[in-house]
């Protein structure tokens, strides 16, 4: 279930969805990929079916340095599938670009630095990629703290063993 | 780059319709500024975006090169699930 409160002028979005192949556009450059802004969600399958995605770029990208870039994928997965509380602040002004207009059209992804084995890799749950179900239109979330903890490890949900 | 000067209360003016605005200038050196902008220009603090820019890099560079296998899929499914049953005990 996604919730998207009112809190004061921004949003509250949370939610622990199963991933769903679908198509983005992104409303500017992925940060840190000139010309990145149509992506396919490709989920993978297995155990962990609709928990991780890889997120593919069908665009002609461009690193800072003016690299091309082929085959632009990230593995990514859904927030909520590992950390039920997780929730993030979505301002007025990308509720209005992504053109929300209801909760459940809200889904978010985060970024997977992959590591081997996978339960080393860490994830940047700071800077989610905010989408609308709906319309695919889709944004990174640049947050407007500054927080020291940038990446958090797959690892930190599981309790003591 | 340009550079200019301005006392608190003083404005400058970006294009047609971007207007920052010195709200305040304190002992330690931390200037507030107001920015008035269409929604549709981005404002965002650099440093938080260089970051997420670098994070996006690396992680773009190092996938493909962690072999996201079937054997790994099935012990994190494994343990997943063993971690759930643990919980839910009374």
């Amino acid at each position: 279930m996604i919730e998207l409160e009112e809190e004061g002028s921004m949003l509250t979005a949370n939610a622990p969805i199963l991933i769903a192949p679908s198509a983005l556009t992104f409303q500017r450059d992925l940060p840190g990929f000139r010309g990145a802004r149509h992506f396919k969600v490709e989920p993978l399958g297995g155990s962990l079916s609709g928990i991780f995605a890889n997120l593919c770029c069908t665009d002609t990208v461009y690193l800072q340095d003016e690299l091309p870039l082929n085959n632009l994928v990230l593995l990514t997965m859904s927030p909520g599938a590992l950390w039920p509380d997780y929730e993030v602040h979505v301002e007025d002004e990308m509720v209005d670009q992504l053109e929300i207009r209801e909760p459940d059209d809200v889904a978010l992804l985060v970024i997977v630095h992959p590591q081997e084995p996978l339960i080393n890799s860490t994830v940047n749950l700071y800077s989610p990629i905010v989408y609308n179900r709906r319309t695919g239109a889709a944004d990174q979330l640049v947050p407007s703290v500054t927080e020291e903890e940038f990446r958090w490890s797959l690892r930190t949900p599981f309790p003591k063993e | 780059m340009l550079s200019l000067t301005r006392e608190v209360g003083q404005q400058i003016l970006i294009g047609d319709d971007v207007v920052l605005t010195v709200l305040s200038v304190s002992a330690n050196g931390r200037v507030r500024l107001g920015i008035e902008a269409p929604k549709q220009v981005r404002i965002d603090r650099k440093e938080v975006l260089d970051r997420i820019r670098q994070s996006n890099i690396e992680s773009a560079n190092t996938t493909g090169s962690a072999s996201v296998n079937a054997a790994d899929w099935a012990a994190y499914g494994a343990r997943r699930a063993n971690t759930r049953a643990k919980t839910s005990e009374p």
